[in-house]
C-alpha cells in the first residue's frame, strides 16, 4: 500500500468512526447539502449539483456555501463525485 | 514503497509499540495493579495491540519482523532477559504476538472478508476492532502456552480473559487516539 493510499485509508477508519460515535461537527448549510443530495440520490440514483444547488438556494444557503459544504462533505466521506457534476451518498449515511 | 520509506516504516512501528508498551507498564499497569492480583501479567487497556493491528493492516506481512522485535526489545527492557522467562520464551512469546494480527487479517480473507476501505467504505474501523479481537484470541492462547508456566493455573482463564479484554479496548483505544490526532493536524 502506498503512503496517499495508506493516507487515505487511515483518513476514512477516523471520519468512520467521527461518524459512528457522532464526533462530526456539520454545520446547517451542510446537513441541508448533505439532504439535498439524499434525497435527490433515493429519486435519481445519483444527485446533479444543479439539482442540489436550487433546492438548497431555496432554503436560504449561498451558492458559495454550497460549494464549500460539497467540498466538506466530500472530504469528511459522507458523499463522493460519481462524475462531473453528480455527487452520491456513500453507504450508512 | 522505497526500502528507505519501508526502513523508516518499520522503525516507526517498533518505536510505536514499545512506546505504547512503556506507558501502559509506567501508567496503565499501577492504576490497574489495586484491583487486580495479576496486574503486573496483563494489562486492562494494551495499547500494543493497537499499533500490531495498523502495522499489519498497512503494510501486511513485511509488520511481523518488526513487531516481533519491538515485542523482544519491550519485554527485555521491561523484563530484562534474566527476569521473567529465558530468552527463548520471550523470542517465542514475540513471535506470536508479532504474527498474530497477520494470521488473523489471513483468516478474514480465508472467510471472504477483506479489510480494505473499498470493501467496507466508513464501516472499516468496525472490521478492524473484530480484526483486534480475533487476533487477541490467537495472541492470548499463543501466549498462554508459551508463557504457561509463568501463570498460577487457577489464574489462567482470569488472564486470557483480562489479555482479550485489554488487547480490544487496546486497540480501540489506539484508533480514538488517531482520530484526535488526525483531528488536531487538519485544525486550520
Amino acid at each position: 500500500m502506498n503512503s496517499l493510499k495508506a493516507l487515505a485509508e487511515l483518513s476514512q477508519i477516523v471520519h468512520g468512526m467521527e461518524r459512528d460515535l457522532g464526533l462530526t461537527n456539520l454545520s446547517d448549510p451542510d446537513k441541508r447539502v448533505l439532504l439535498s443530495i439524499v434525497r435527490e440520490t433515493q429519486e435519481h440514483g445519483t444527485a446533479k449539483t444543479r439539482n442540489v444547488v436550487n433546492i438548497c438556494m431555496e432554503q436560504g444557503v449561498s451558492r458559495p456555501t454550497i460549494f464549500r459544504s460539497l467540498k466538506a462533505l466530500t472530504n469528511m466521506g459522507h458523499i463522493e463525485q460519481v462524475q462531473h457534476g453528480n455527487y452520491r451518498v456513500l453507504a450508512e449515511n | 514503497m522505497g526500502r528507505l520509506q519501508s526502513i523508516k516504516i518499520d522503525v516507526f512501528t517498533i518505536l510505536c509499540f514499545v512506546g505504547a508498551w512503556i506507558f501502559v507498564t509506567l501508567v496503565i499497569f499501577p492504576l490497574q495493579s489495586r484491583f487486580l492480583m495479576f496486574a503486573d501479567v496483563a494489562s486492562l487497556l494494551f495499547l500494543p495491540h493497537g499499533v500490531r493491528i495498523l502495522a499489519t493492516w498497512l503494510t501486511g506481512a513485511r509488520a511481523i519482523v518488526p513487531l516481533t522485535l519491538a515485542e523482544a526489545l519491550a519485554a527485555s527492557i521491561i523484563w530484562g532477559w534474566d527476569g521473567l522467562q529465558s530468552q527463548w520464551t520471550i523470542l517465542a512469546a514475540s513471535v506470536v504476538g508479532g504474527s498474530s494480527a497477520f494470521i488473523t487479517f489471513r483468516l478474514f480473507l480465508l472467510a471472504g472478508i477483506s479489510c480494505t476501505a473499498k470493501d467496507h467504505g466508513m464501516r472499516l474501523w468496525r472490521v478492524l476492532l473484530l480484526v483486534a479481537l480475533g487476533a487477541s484470541i490467537i495472541n492470548s492462547l499463543g501466549k498462554a502456552i508459551v508463557l504457561g508456566e509463568v501463570f498460577n493455573p487457577m489464574d489462567t482463564t482470569k488472564v486470557i480473559a483480562t489479555f482479550i479484554i485489554g488487547d480490544v479496548l487496546g486497540a480501540a483505544s489506539c484508533l480514538m487516539l488517531m482520530l484526535f490526532a488526525f483531528r488536531h493536524l487538519q485544525r486550520p
